[in-house]
């Protein structure tokens, strides 16, 4: 249907939407080594208080935000499980818990206070690291946005003999056919399903073949598209990316140095943050 | 008299069979003549050669026999340059029967600076290229929308004004108008028909819509890969059996007036190709009547 | 007698987001049965969306679809107890009956798109095996057929479809359009389905291709005397080979009836985005001039007829 929302941007007027987009690369790598430099309560207290800052800065509402963490759960869980057991300090909490097993084996439950710190740290580090990359990326660059920035970040490598516009021109032509095949898998299945055709139920083996009658249509469009594409493009005189112009040139503005910049200082900050030895350092 | 814009001289293509699967004469033997802003329509049912024929214009097939020269360019040269090749398919353009299919980026305006990118076109001229451009296909207030959110008709207008950034001179469009309702259909043939009439462009129309097929100063039935008819829409509309012995219809109009004469009804000639044009001729042919015998 | 009745029939896509369209508001409509019925429409008016829930394939956001009086969309709890009181579950035991009714209720769901047979727009895009035989075969191999009777309905498909039998042993991808798309109908014809439901059967064909595909149609239908609905946004094919006429506009029902009814009133189909056929136009210009027409031409045989008659009768009285 004409609905499908493909990506995930979400269209707002905000200052985080405004950054120029290959700034933002930057930045959501420099803010992924923040969350990796924290080390202390401070220092985690500060990144949460920076995740808030810049989710509210952004316009996207809460309640996007806190669904797209959902699939977490289990990860979360169970990182979390392996550094509560698993995690070895000085201040055992549990000092006589004991699992007794069959054949006489007894199980010594060790929880030490190091283990809880290391899972709350754990948990917070990869909620903060979901948040910043998607505020900072996913939900405020649309994807064509996106590939330009990467195209040009990447021109260095042309050196290197990477075909660096090639690999955009694919991706941009990937990202405008998804809804479309989308689409027309939707189509394909109704009809398949109109002729009797049963996706969901059997094994996996019988799910698996029950797809061929989607699948081979749907390869056999996507042919037909690449060649009709290929023969609209040479239309257009595409030939590589030499001698091509630019319709949008990004410019670098003064709003999106300030932010690499105070990035670069919230990095420092957390650093020394670090140095203060309250409660419990993560090693 | 000038030299026409596209002059083909027993013009002939051969799909080549592949693993011994015989080969298929598509255009066996075209001759014709395109002036500079004519405006074209080729008729011809489904596998009668008509999309071959277009697409041998901007060389996307290479012609197999004869000849074929367009907008000065010997498109039978074998030795055409690269540069040759792009400044041909930038004087003549081309939009396609699906429109889904020759979109290429996912926003509006970017996929119509795609052409004039591509041509190296400086960038404040650029962008007046691409504003003008979908000024003239009435998409400008869609220029920052996604492909895939328009309607076919929008969508085929998005490629129009793609081909049209280029500044060319011809524009093909082969079936453009196939896969479209009537509204999309309409929307896309005002566009041609005013790139024709207010920007003086040549057009060359492929279509098997006969309804399409009258608003051109001309039209060219092919049959079988050869050129079966040739002349205004009058004339054509004129020889209703041979054309549905090829498989094509006149327009209901134009079957009324032949229905009529056969009936016994002493119908005239006259504009035939039109709704207003038969109207005409039935109203005289009754008013004759009335007044021999009154 | 109706063969589908909707009854207050709304359907909405994506509703609670920000994306939420109506694409049917508050249709009420009744197709006869053994008759062919036009459904006419331009795009977005809904009509597509109208033939996905005839067949089961999505369920009315409000409102009901009746096929013979069943409601498709029914749950076991719906007619429950209305069923409790017929004559073949009422002599059963409580906890029999139940299960009979259940058992009755998913066997319906299940069948229901084998009697609402379903050809979408392009319908030569879902073809996907080796030979055309094999295709033909998909829906009713689905249906749990025998191989005989499998063969059977995949010849008689065929010879409805009116391409010879040779072709069975081809792959579908060496067809030309025409060819492929009468595959993909006889794909659906092979399920004998009650009714038959086609989504533009013949866009983007030919005139020659057009003709062969809607005299094929209109052949199966007087043969087997089923059911046959079609879509389309041509008036001048619908009044040509439709018995009866619904038209659509912009999620709305606008008329319905036999295509007198329907065409007499030509200024309400104005405005709706459609096509009013050249050969109306062209009468009411005549009538305008001073001849002696009624509003309601629609089809060229009739315009000759009338014309014809007048001429002689002008003729006749001078």
């Amino acid at each position: 249907m004409k609905s499908i929302a493909f990506g995930q941007y979400y269209p707002a007027d905000s200052p985080v939407h405004k950054i120029d987009p290959r700034a933002k690369v930057i930045l959501t790598i420099l803010y992924i080594v923040c969350t990796f430099l924290c080390k202390n309560v401070l220092a985690f207290a500060a990144l949460l208080l920076s995740a808030i800052l810049l989710t509210s800065l952004s316009k996207i509402p809460l309640r996007m935000i806190l669904r797209s963490l959902r699939p977490l759960i289990v990860i979360l869980t169970f990182t979390s499980l392996i550094n509560v057991f698993m995690t070895k300090g000085e201040h055992l909490l549990t000092p006589n818990w004991q699992i007794p097993f069959w054949g006489g084996h007894v199980w010594h439950i060790k929880i030490y206070e190091e283990g809880l710190w290391n899972a709350l740290f754990m948990i917070l580090r990869i909620v903060v690291l979901l948040i910043g990359t998607s505020v900072l990326l996913s939900y405020t660059t649309t994807p064509i946005a996106l590939t330009d920035a990467l195209e040009r970040l990447m021109k260095p490598l042309k050196l290197i003999r990477v075909p660096v516009h090639d690999i955009a021109m694919m991706t941009t032509i990937a990202l405008r056919f998804i809804p479309t095949l989308m689409e027309e898998t939707q189509r394909i299945m109704n009809a398949q399903k109109a002729r009797g055709a049963d996706f969901t139920s059997g094994g996996l083996i019988r799910r698996a073949k029950s797809l061929l009658p989607v699948l081979i249509p749907l390869l056999v469009s996507a042919f037909n598209r690449a060649y009709e594409l290929a023969a609209a493009m040479e239309c257009r005189c595409y030939h590589g990316g030499k001698e091509k112009t630019k319709m949008k040139i990004l410019h670098l503005r003064f709003g999106d140095v300030l932010a690499v910049l105070l990035i670069v200082a919230f990095g420092v900050g957390i650093v020394f943050l670090n140095r203060f030895g309250f409660y419990y350092t993560m090693k | 008299m000038a030299e026409p814009f596209i002059h083909a001289e027993n013009l002939a293509f051969t799909y080549k069979g592949s693993g011994g699967a015989e080969d298929i004469p598509a255009i066996k033997d075209i001759s014709l003549d395109i002036q500079k802003g004519e405006f074209v329509a080729i008729l011809g049912h489904n596998g009668s050669g008509k999309s071959t024929f277009a697409k041998l214009l901007n060389l996307i097939l290479e012609p197999t026999g004869g000849k074929l020269s367009v907008a000065g360019f010997d498109l039978c040269d074998k030795e055409l340059s690269e540069d040759d090749l792009i400044a041909l398919r930038r004087r003549v353009g081309m939009v396609f029967q699906n429109p889904d299919n020759q979109l290429v980026a996912t926003i509006v305006e970017d996929d119509v600076a795609f052409g004039p990118e591509n041509l190296g076109v400086p960038m404040p001229e650029l962008r007046e290229r691409v504003d003008n451009a979908l000024l003239e296909v009435g998409m400008s207030e869609y220029a920052m929308q996604e492909p895939h959110h328009l309607s076919g008709g929008q969508k085929q207008r998005v490629a129009i004004a793609g081909i049209l950034a280029m500044r060319p001179e011809c524009v093909i469009f082969d079936e453009a108008t196939a896969m479209l309702d009537p509204v999309g259909r309409k929307e896309v043939l005002d566009t041609i028909r005013r790139l024709n009439r207010e920007n003086g462009m040549t057009v060359i129309h492929i279509t098997h819509y006969m309804n399409e097929a009258a608003f051109a100063d001309r039209i060219i039935v092919i049959n079988d890969g050869s050129v079966l008819m040739d002349g205004t829409p009058d004339q054509i509309f004129a020889r209703r059996d041979e054309l549905r012995a090829v498989g094509l219809e006149v327009p209901q109009c134009a079957e009324l007036i032949h229905r009529l004469k056969e009936a016994g009804i002493p119908v005239g000639e006259g504009k035939i190709s039109s709704l207003e044009g038969c109207a005409q001729m039935i109203l005289q042919s009754f008013a004759k009547e009335g007044a021999s015998h009154g | 007698m109706d063969k589908i009745v909707l009854d207050h029939v709304s359907f909405v896509y994506n509703p609670g987001t920000p994306f939420e369209k109506k694409a049917l508001d508050d249709v009420s409509l009744s197709i006869e049965a053994n008759c062919i019925t036009g459904v006419i429409g331009h795009t977005g008016s809904g009509k597509s969306t109208m033939m996905m829930l005839l067949n089961g394939l999505s369920a009315p956001s409000s409102g009901k679809v009746f096929l013979d009086g069943y409601d498709i969309n029914s749950s076991f709890k719906d007619v429950f107890p209305e069923w409790l009181k017929k004559p073949e579950y009422a002599t059963m035991r409580k906890s029999a009956a139940k299960k009979a009714i259940k058992a009755e209720v998913a066997k319906r769901k299940k069948t229901l798109c084998f009697r609402v047979g379903l050809v979408m727009q392009y319908p030569e895009y879902q073809l996907f095996e080796e030979t055309v035989y094999k295709d033909i075969a998909y829906g009713p191999k689905n249906m749990g057929l025998s191989e005989e009777e499998i063969k059977e309905r995949v010849y008689e498909a065929i010879r409805f479809s009116g391409l010879d039998e040779s072709i069975l042993q081809k792959s579908p991808f060496d067809l030309s359009g025409g060819q492929k798309r009468r595959v993909a109908i006889a794909g659906v014809i092979a399920m004998r389905p009650e009714v038959l439901v086609l989504d533009e059967p013949a866009a983007g064909l030919d005139p020659r291709g057009r003709e062969q595909i809607f005299r094929e149609i209109c052949r199966y239908q007087k043969a087997t005397s089923s059911t046959v609905i079609m879509v389309s946004h041509s008036m001048e094919d619908m009044a040509e080979y439709c018995q009866n006429m619904i038209v659509l506009a912009h999620s709305r029902l606008i008329a319905q009836g036999s295509c007198n009814e329907v065409f007499s009133n030509v200024s309400l189909l104005e405005g709706t985005g459609l096509d009013i056929p050249q050969i109306t136009q062209l009468t009411r210009l005549l009538k305008q001039s001073g001849l002696e027409l009624p509003e309601d031409v629609y089809t060229v045989d009739r315009a000759v007829e009338l014309l014809k008659d007048l001429y002689q009768s002008k003729k006749g009285t001078v």
